[in-house]
């Protein structure tokens, strides 16, 4: 990470002349840093190799340059820049706005070191930039690790100009990425307080997740296919949707369409980002001094559980201590701010997912839907893995000290009752919905194939926790949790087993209720037989 | 130079929501006090280090430190402050030594010096051995020494403690002690705020009482004693803060234990 911050050195200037004290903030930067590289993710704890201090964050890029390699045909297409640019800086805009807001908001809101560096004799100014180079740094390379290969590629088949035009261009989504994101947090930070603050901010990234999604979707939508062409005709709506800004420029400059259109599409591109740039240096105090407000923990607020609930979890859980895990996990994933930040996002996802699916099925087969078009219900399971790993996790992990005080003879209620949380407080609210509008869409024909999925979905949670799991519930440190490794890319992939055999057994009189009925059978024996975690694995 | 004003505070108030923490306090501290602020749970005294530390901008009134007024945004007066906070945050995936070079750093001192001085401290403290170690694997009283050395270590001029002695050894708590006043004997001021009574009683030249966001009594402990009950320190706090039916409390709370027959 040295080698990083002698670049940096080489901004020196830049930053003292927005006020900032560069020697602080290098210092800064080079503990962060540190911190960072000595930071085992558990996922690879229980490796047998010697452990090596090493930033894991470089071990997570691979995945950065797979999705990379899947974009690069876009690149190498031929010259209609406007379409095939505007998909890549899609997928761009996509793998960078997530990232910032699952991985690294966290950073950017991050208040436990405000004892250590605001009692210092430093400005809020230079904290902040800190911060901000801090979460731009790990951007920077999950841009280079997804864009390498496209840009090879690209500038192999269009020249250098492709290069030249790619390079910066991604320097200004950078920009745009992180400075939307601060300034976003910012107008939050200033018009909210306390409790409603922080369920906001969950909200944004909601938002901003779903936002990013049916954006796509209306860029894909843009484009005509006329006689093999694509073509796009620019309506206003398009200067709102930045892969447009981005795509422009090639056809101005390689193509030669310097029109009016293409020109102000690349001038956007151009201003925008520095514009956010410069909103964010200038608040950047303000920034700072908001984000006291998250310490403050206001609002009084007493629920009582409704005795309709109770009888609710008498049903779901069946011994008393399964209960109060139950309802322990519940409190956890609605209330721990850490936990949210990284979780809800995907929730938005596995919302809106399946439609996703369900609007290019219906695309490809032009409207008639291919029959299975249910299928793609299963879509919204994908978030399972992601958020069952994070049940390890929690920005207060030291408090888990009390499971092992307490007189319990049986550890497996502790992770039935936080799994069964899981799957009835996140997974369900979203599939009721999600079920209740397939039903409406397919009719009833499909009911018995929606509890199929459910049962799939509770199969797949055990799965993922089995492979996933770390010892207790909520018992390690939120930030050794920054990346799932390749565990959690094969479980996701592994989603497709299911889908395959669901989809041939549907094609058989009677197969899916025998389906169904098996994956029941597997389901409680998986049950009974995942939840007894050995006991060298909880202390 | 011996009457100059390290902090003055003038009807300080704040807010949190509609609860008011901090009722209107004045305040004027000379160099080379010890000063002991002691009051109960919730009376204030966090909220007041928070303001003097600028972590706390949303107050009324106006606080200055060193003559300067705190919330014009200029930093430079917490370059005098050293302070241990209340809760031991720190980072613990750094050594010691990686620690100290850092926080000293931050207060603008030359790495060579703060190694020097560092392990000198380090070494008195009985500290020398761990000056390499990651911090995580520090007990917590190493760890509490660290965060006192981390306090002193740009030679402050004022230093603010938040409950520095938890979880330290009487030995070290004597030392401890002693630095404080030979501390204050060069100079240095000292701003003190804790619930063990007895100790504030022993090294405080002034003590301040904060009771539900005021000052309810503030003077040497002679002055207490002479104005107030003539016992310790904490039959004057009890009785300041108009605190006596403990026996009852006790009596009521044994009875919940056992099962709830008052």
């Amino acid at each position: 990470m040295n080698a990083i911050l002698k670049v940096i050195d080489r901004f020196r200037w830049l930053f003292e002349k927005a006020g900032i004290e560069y020697e602080i903030m290098r210092k800064i930067l080079e503990v962060k840093f540190k911190i960072d590289s000595r930071r085992v993710p558990t996922l690879y704890q229980f490796a047998k190799k010697p452990k090596k201090e090493g930033n894991y964050f470089f071990k997570s890029l691979w995945l950065y340059i797979l999705f990379g390699l899947i974009a690069t045909p876009f690149a190498a297409m031929g010259g209609n820049y406007i379409y095939q640019m505007t998909i890549l800086f899609s997928f761009i805009f996509f793998i960078l706005f997530t990232a910032m807001l699952a991985d690294y908001s966290s950073v950017l809101l991050d208040i436990r070191d405000r004892v250590i560096l605001h009692t210092k004799p430093i400005k809020e100014k230079t904290i902040s930039a800190a911060k901000t180079v801090h979460v731009s740094v790990y951007m920077f390379f999950i841009t280079i690790a997804f864009a390498a290969i496209p840009l090879i590629v690209g500038t192999l088949v269009h020249g250098p100009g492709f290069a030249v035009i790619f390079v910066i261009e991604l320097i200004l989504v950078n920009f745009l990425t992180v400075f939307i994101t601060a300034l976003i947090y910012l107008a939050v930070l200033r018009f909210f307080d306390g409790e409603k603050l922080k369920d906001f901010i969950n909200y944004v990234q909601i938002a901003v997740t779903i936002g990013m999604t049916v954006g796509y979707q209306i860029v894909v939508r843009s484009f005509e296919i006329v006689n093999f062409h694509v073509a796009l005709t620019v309506k206003w709506w398009h200067y709102l949707l930045p892969p447009f800004w981005y795509a422009a420029p090639y056809e101005w400059f390689l193509n030669g369409r310097g029109n009016r259109d293409y020109v102000i599409l690349t001038i956007l591109g151009l201003v925008v980002p520095l514009v956010a740039l410069f909103l964010y240096t200038k608040s950047m105090r303000l920034f700072e001094r908001s984000l006291q407000k998250l310490a403050f923990e206001g609002g009084k607020s007493r629920k009582t559980i409704r005795p309709g609930l109770k009888n609710a979890y008498n049903l779901i859980c069946f011994t008393k201590e399964e209960r109060m895990f139950f309802r322990f996990a519940g409190r956890m994933m609605k209330k721990e701010r850490n936990f949210k930040l990284r979780v809800y996002p995907a929730l938005g996802f596995s919302l809106i997912f399946p439609f996703v699916f369900l609007f290019n099925d219906i695309r490809v087969t032009d409207g008639k839907g291919l029959g299975g078009g249910w299928l793609t219900i299963y879509a919204c399971l994908l978030m399972i893995p992601s958020v069952v790993l994070m049940l390890n996790f929690s920005g207060k992990y030291k408090g888990a000290w009390v499971f092992k005080t307490a007189p319990l003879n049986d550890f497996s209620s502790i992770f039935k009752g936080t799994l069964k949380a899981f799957l009835v407080k996140l997974f369900l609210p979203i599939y009721l919905l999600l079920s209740l509008i397939y039903l409406w869409l397919f009719g009833m024909s499909v009911f018995l194939n929606l509890v199929a999925i459910f049962i799939t979905a509770v199969i797949y949670t055990l799965i993922s926790f089995k492979v996933t799991n770390e010892g207790l519930p909520f018992s390690k440190p939120m930030e050794e949790a920054k990346e799932g490794g390749i565990k959690l890319f094969l479980l996701i992939l592994g989603i497709g087993i299911f889908v395959a055999a669901h989809y041939k057994v549907s094609q058989f009189s009677y197969g899916t209720a025998v389906y169904t009925l098996l994956l029941a059978i597997l389901a409680v024996w998986l049950w009974r037989k995942f939840m007894n975690v050995p006991r060298e694995k909880i202390f | 130079m011996t009457n100059e004003t390290i902090l003055s505070v003038r009807n300080l108030r704040i807010n949190y929501g509609s609860k008011e923490v901090l009722k209107g306090i004045d305040l004027e501290i000379k160099r080379g006090q010890v000063i002991g602020y002691i009051g109960p749970n919730g009376a204030g005294k966090s909220t007041t280090i928070k303001i003097l530390l600028g972590l706390e901008e949303s107050y009324v009134g106006t606080v200055e430190l060193f003559g300067q007024d705190i919330s014009q945004g200029d930093v430079t007066y917490k370059r005098r402050i050293g302070y241990v906070p209340e809760t031991a945050e720190i980072y613990d995936h750094l050594t010691a030594s990686e620690y100290l070079s850092f926080v000293g750093g931050l207060y603008g001192m030359e790495e060579e010096d703060i190694d020097v001085k560092a392990q000198k401290m380090m070494a008195l403290f009985g500290l020398g051995d761990v000056y390499h170690s990651r911090i995580s694997s520090l007990s917590k009283g190493m760890r509490q020494k660290l965060l006192i050395i981390a306090s002193l270590i740009h030679n402050p001029d004022l230093v603010i403690l938040d409950e520095p002695i938890n979880g330290l050894d009487a030995n070290s708590v004597t030392v401890f002690k002693e630095i404080l006043a030979q501390l204050a004997k060069r100079g240095k001021t000292i701003f003190y705020s804790s619930h063990i009574m007895d100790v504030v009683e022993k090294i405080s030249d002034r003590i301040i009482l904060l009771s539900d966001g005021k000052i309810a009594a503030d003077g040497s402990f002679e002055e207490l004693r002479s104005q107030h009950s003539e016992g310790s320190l904490e039959e004057i706090f009890t009785e300041l803060t108009g605190f006596n039916d403990h026996k009852d409390i006790a009596y009521a709370f044994v009875s919940a234990i056992e099962g709830g027959k008052a």
